[in-house]
């Protein structure tokens, strides 16, 4: 098929214009003000959003791109191209990246306003939206990589950017040292590509995966035989977990709210983390010949989904909420990819950019209302203080519980389904019930903060009120548009792009990843959705524990205040069926609340923190290394005998034994 | 005859008192410079006894290089020696300890 | 008892050349390829004396005159290799590629530590023997990397320790300096012995003191000899290891740095090294090379313990030249993977890794001695803070000095890393690969560390910096030399492949 070329300058305009403006104002930014700095990343930016879209627009008419526009020769064998691929997969990464970094970057104005590190700040965001747009442009290993190593590099500063605070600088030490762990699996993965293919252009690799698998290639590791190709893919994987916060790799996201709010929202919900559902995705031919990889993806994204599910239950810091969110989200869209409906997972990747990044937002319009306050105990009725806020919020937190129409309806419905329909043994069906159940402490989570800070009593101290007030319109605009985002992203997604139908002809993703039909669960999906009408979600179990979750939160966190009596007034018929039902509510509190609060506590307490908290990477990473340190450092006596004597040991070593040997 | 493995031997004693000597030593700084001479000695009698051996003269002029070195080496050693008694007024061993860690 | 023949003593002088000649004429021996040493030797001496006549404001003149003097030899080297390979003294100096790829790092090296010199040394008496000592340590180092030949290869070797000795307790009053000058002697004076010894013994198996010669004896050695050929290898890989700083034989390393006046720890760090591990190759190729299954099983334990030392160890470290110190021994710890390799693509990649770390490791001694807090120099890691608001231009290079250190992509110790790992992994040592790349990926941390202390903690103390423009423009090439290799990494790799081809 005859298919339109995508115009270079444009494709390279795209990561440059960041690129330039983040080197302006980091450079210059001393000398630009805060004014002009903030013009010129935001206009970078938007210029940046506006070209994506409008290469979006030339993809979706069947144009693409691939080509290399240099190659480091760095010797015979091994040559790095720096060149882009642009198909439908990058580009629906593109738009999304720069969409919520416009946004983001706005709303930086109002967050950051008379921040000492305002320009400093702004340059970062700008370079981190050119590293992220790296990372999903390039068309080969090596500037994933890159993308990969320059996105996380900016995440640890940024975690950091508070510095005085030491629970900061602790948070990005910890997010450092989590991430060496994936990013040590990573490159293993991709030095192993190399290794067996002798290039690290994804078009090469990916056409030559078949006959690979076909050789039967294996290698053996720590005596155990394993396949090249699962062995390349979980060490992919391993990097995946670190970059997406999977268990047991997620300890640092939620500390990593150490950083102020726009980078939670821009890096740490909506972009970074999501690039290892990137990456999987990206590399779907080489995953779907490698069941063991599979299963694994299926079964750490279902434990994280669970896990970081029930953790949220307990979180009372309204950022540790999301973030705990986040990390269970990013559990959805694993499982999605692991089990084949990669299609999926990205369009899950894409609703919840917009609908985190918007919750996020608008939970740091929140904190910057109350006064940088971020424990949701101390808030409460702030609805009539900043009704856009309000708003905006809902829609989010719609989104995220999965309610029709909204955003993350679409996408998480698609997720739970292809679990079910991917017969793929123990691990799809262990994962089907993770994210169903999952479903409804989502929305138990999300309404339990949304009501406890907009609705409830009203716990604000009383020196904070006086300072209550809606945010400016450079934080609200923002999440307006995101709010738009949030409502339709999934509908469009669904019924526009036709992203998850694998039999409809415009099937979005139709070169960009690759299905075996027998993995392929929208297959069945789209047989049975051909028989159900539009309203067959009120017959779903998703729908129905979406929406009990959201009635229990309602319950308890909005009904059981002192506003039952409007409440009933607006709606007398369920505040009568509620109300005659107490007693079943006080052993619904008894008989499942309180069990599943205990476990969430249990989870975070002594799972998360102390097992892999403290014990896998305080007692065992950050633990080693630390024991190692002093260990080596006690041996740097200062005594001129203690190092004489130790190169005595170190002659004696090697004589005793090549003795010993013969 | 004396046969080589004597030498080496004798070598080999002088070699390894002036090793051991180096971090059994925890007295004084000028006992380590004698230690270092030992251990050179002891490299010195093992060339001069190979080179008898080997019939090659190759290792009695290498003894030269050696003994040439070695007076540099006291020397400069001594040097250092006083620069650090004036700073530190000790030459104790266990007194060159500021640096660690 | 046995009698020596002049003629066989005159042959033995003379080498195999000189044995048809010995009884008619007295043969000129062939010096051309040393002209660039005789040139620093006797600049060196030149230095010393014309210093005396100086006046007091133009002591830094000798400064001008080591680098001039550098620079000329550089050159002359250069010239006399268009020539092609040469020996000279029948064999006892040795010119070929790799000896000049080397010694253009080594005067490359010493330039830069004058250059970081000239102001760290304003105030100090005595300047000229400062350059003079130098010179001659420099004299050794090239020394080194022409021996093919124990005796030569000692005599550079001794040369360049003795100088270093003095160097590092040149300042006499403060008590670091010249508690590092004494441990390091000590050590030092060790290590030689230890070397000797395990010289000693090739000579016994081989008759020989030649590498090639010395090697094929020992290549051939009968079994009644391999206790002999064990204990020159393990005495010869200590001696090696500890001029290179490889871990147990490391542990002088932290001191020395940390007390020597910073200047001379950037030279340290450079210019021995390159020697030691031309030398180190040349053994390993040439006198070891049918040990090769015990001396890489040996070399890769040590490796790891290099790495484990240096990267590990300068975590804990508040000082920044002593987390350098660290952080070389870490280097150290990668190069070895390309000792390790034993085949010219990994003595190709040490090359490459001194290459690049030349530039990267004298670019943040150069920033380290150009910050000056109230009069003393910044040598705490805390110093650092807010540099990033104050000199924009510094905490750029700085960054760019220690991402390259910590390998990051696309800057040039990326490469270098790169190289020295594939090397190790294509020779059959992909689980000493892993843990390299285990711990470089520890060792990152330490120094995004540094880049954290110089963008995000505010400055406590008022800066004091050095202008001085030859500084700053040290500062300038060398972090574009980090760039550019970074960026078109494959030219430098051709010329260190080519550099080796013609020896190994």
């Amino acid at each position: 098929m005859q298919q339109a070329m995508l115009n270079t300058t444009e494709l390279l305009a795209i990561p440059g214009i960041p690129l330039a403006a983040s080197l302006t104002v980091g450079l210059f930014g001393w000398a630009l003000k805060e004014r002009l700095s903030h013009s010129i990343c935001i206009a970078g930016v938007v210029a940046a959003a506006a070209l994506s879209v409008h290469v979006f627009l030339q993809v979706l008419d069947g144009a693409s791109f691939h080509g290399n526009f240099w190659t480091w020769m760095i010797s015979d064998s091994f040559v790095v191209p720096v060149g882009m691929l642009i198909d439908r997969l990058t580009a629906i990464m593109m738009v999304t990246v720069t969409i919520v970094s416009a946004c983001v970057h706005v709303y930086t104005i109002g967050y950051m306003h008379g921040d000492p590190g305002y320009t400093r700040f702004f340059s970062y965001i700008s370079g981190f939206t050119f590293s992220m747009l790296v990372l999903v442009m390039g068309n080969n290993f090596f500037t994933l990589f890159f993308g990969w190593e320059a996105v996380g590099l900016v995440s640890y500063l940024l975690i950091g950017f508070w510095f005085k605070r030491e629970s900061a600088n602790f948070a990005a030490m910890k997010a450092f040292i989590v991430n060496r762990v994936g990013d040590f699996g990573f490159a293993i993965g991709i030095l192993a590509i190399w290794y067996y293919f002798g290039s690290v252009e994804y078009k090469d690799v990916f056409a030559a995966v078949p006959a690979f698998v076909g050789q039967g290639h294996s290698l053996h590791l720590l005596g155990w035989q394993m396949d090249a190709i699962t062995f390349i893919c979980v060490a992919l994987f391993i990097g995946a977990m670190g970059k997406s916060a999977q268990v047991p790799l997620h300890v640092w996201l939620p500390d990593s709210m150490e950083g102020p709010t726009p980078i939670s929202a821009l890096i740490h919900a909506a972009t970074m983390v999501t690039a290892g559902i990137f990456m999987v995705a990206r590399c779907s031919p080489m995953f779907e010949y490698s069941e063991t990889a599979l299963a694994m993806v299926t079964v750490v994204g279902a434990i994280t989904a669970w896990m970081c599910a029930t953790i949220g239950l307990v979180q009372n810091d309204i950022k540790r909420v999301i973030a705990y969110s986040t990390c269970s989200q990013l559990g959805y869209m694993f499982v999605a990819c692991g089990v084949s409906a990669y299609s999926v997972g990205i369009f899950h990747l894409m609703t919840h950019a917009y609908f985190k990044a918007l919750l996020f937002l608008a939970a740091g319009s929140v904190i910057h209302a109350v006064m940088a306050d971020q424990d949701i105990r101390r808030m409460g009725r702030l609805r009539k203080y900043m009704p856009l806020t309000y708003v905006t919020m809902l829609i989010g937190s719609l989104a995220l519980a999965g309610v029709p129409p909204f955003a993350g309806f679409w996408s998480k419905d698609l997720i739970i389904e292809a679990a079910a329909e991917r017969h793929m043994g123990w691990a799809s069906e262990f994962a089907y019930w993770c994210v169903l159940s999952g479903v409804f402490m989502t929305a138990f989570y999300t309404f339990r903060m949304f009501f406890l800070t907009f609705h409830n009593s009203d716990r604000v101290p009383a020196r904070t009120k006086a300072h209550l007030h809606e945010s400016p319109k450079v934080i609200t605009v923002p999440l307006m548009v995101l709010a738009v985002g949030a409502m339709l992203a999934g509908w469009w997604g669904a019924e526009v792009l036709h992203i998850a139908d694998p039999e409809v002809a415009n099937n979005y993703f139709k070169d960009a990843i690759f299905v075996f039909d027998a993995h392929n669960p929208l297959i069945a999906i789209a047989e049975e959705s051909q028989e159900h009408a539009w309203y067959h979600f009120l017959f779903t179990a998703p729908f129905w524990l979406a929406m009990s979750g959201i009635g229990l939160a309602w319950f308890m966190y909005y009904r059981e205040t002192e506003y039952p009596a409007r409440l009933g007034a607006a709606f007398p018929g369920v505040h009568r069926f509620l109300e005659n039902k107490w007693w079943f509510d006080e052993l619904n509190w008894k008989l499942f609340v309180l069990p599943a609060r205990w476990l969430g506590t249990q989870l975070w307490k002594k799972a998360d923190l102390a097992v892999i908290d403290k014990g896998i990477i305080h007692g065992g990473v950050i633990g080693g290394i630390v024991a190692g340190m002093r260990a080596m450092r006690a041996a740097q006596t200062g005594l001129v005998y203690h190092y004489a004597f130790a190169m005595v040991i170190g002659v004696f070593a090697a004589l005793t034994w090549l003795v010993w040997k013969g | 005859m004396v046969p080589l493995s004597y030498y080496l031997a004798v070598a080999a004693c002088l070699f390894s008192l002036g090793v051991v000597g180096l971090f059994l030593n925890r007295k004084n700084v000028i006992t380590m410079l004698m230690c270092i001479e030992l251990i050179l000695l002891g490299v010195n009698v093992n060339l001069a006894a190979f080179s008898h051996f080997l019939q090659n003269l190759g290792g009695q002029v290498f003894i030269f290089f050696v003994l040439t070195v070695a007076a540099s080496e006291v020397a400069v050693g001594l040097a250092i020696l006083v620069a650090f008694y004036r700073n530190r007024r000790s030459i104790e061993v266990e007194d060159i300890n500021t640096l660690q860690g | 008892m046995a009698a020596y023949h002049a003629d066989d003593m005159l042959a033995w002088m003379l080498g195999d050349a000189g044995r048809g000649a010995v009884m008619t004429t007295f043969p000129m021996p062939n010096i051309a390829p040393l002209i660039p040493e005789m040139v620093v030797a006797a600049a060196a001496m030149a230095i010393l004396l014309w210093d005396l006549f100086l006046p007091r404001e133009r002591k830094h003149w000798s400064a001008w005159a080591a680098m001039i003097t550098c620079a000329g030899a550089l050159a002359l080297t250069l010239k006399l290799a268009a020539g092609g390979p040469a020996q000279a003294f029948y064999g006892y100096f040795t010119l070929d590629a790799f000896a000049v790829y080397a010694k253009l790092l080594i005067y490359g090296g010493t330039i830069l530590a004058v250059v970081l010199s000239m102001d760290y040394m304003k105030g100090e008496p005595h300047t000229g023997e400062y350059y003079s000592l130098l010179l001659f340590g420099t004299l050794g180092m090239t020394l080194m990397a022409s021996a093919p030949n124990f005796v030569t290869m000692y005599l550079g070797l001794e040369l360049m320790a003795l100088c270093t000795y003095v160097l590092v307790g040149y300042q006499r009053d403060v008590l670091r300096s010249s508690e590092a000058a004494l441990k390091y002697f000590i050590l030092g004076s060790l290590a030689s012995g230890v070397l000797l010894y395990g010289i000693s013994f090739v000579y016994g198996v081989s008759g020989s003191f030649d590498f090639a010669a010395a090697g094929q004896a020992i290549a051939h050695a009968g079994p009644d000899a391999r206790l002999a050929v064990m204990l020159a290898l393990v005495f010869l890989l200590a001696g090696l290891c500890f001029k290179v700083s490889v871990a147990p034989f490391h542990m002088w390393t932290p001191d020395a740095y940390e007390g020597a006046p910073t200047p001379i720890t950037a030279f340290m760090s450079i210019g021995p090294k390159v020697a030691g591990l031309v030398v180190f190759i040349r053994v390993l190729d040439d006198v070891l090379p049918g040990l090769k299954a015990d001396y890489t099983t040996i070399l890769s334990w040590l490796a790891v313990l290099t790495m484990a030392v240096g990267n590990l160890a300068a975590i804990g470290q508040r000082n920044i030249k002593r987390m350098l110190a660290y952080s070389t021994i870490g280097h150290i710890g990668f190069v070895m993977l390309g000792l390790i390799a034993a085949n010219a693509d990994g003595y190709a990649g040490v090359l490459v890794y001194l290459t690049v770390y030349l530039f990267m490791n004298m670019g943040a001694f150069a920033i380290i001695i150009l910050m000056r807090r109230e009069g003393i120099q910044g040598e705490l890691l805390d110093d650092f803070a807010g540099l990033g608001r104050v000199r924009p231009g510094y905490a750029l290079a700085m960054t760019l000095f220690l991402f390259s250190l910590a390998g990051i992509p696309f800057l040039g110790g990326f490469w270098a890393k790169y190289v020295v790992f594939i090397a190790a992994v294509e020779a059959g040592h992909l689980y000493l690969a892993l843990i390299a790349l285990l711990f470089s990926a520890v060792g990152a941390f330490y120094y995004i560390r540094v880049v954290k202390y110089i963008y995000f903690d505010e400055e406590r103390v008022a800066f004091n910096f050095i202008e001085n423009p030859l500084m700053q423009a040290t500062v300038a090439v060398t972090a574009i030399a980090v760039v550019a290799l970074g960026l078109f990494p494959g030219p430098m790799i051709a010329i260190c492949k080519s550099a080796i081809a013609g020896v190994i």
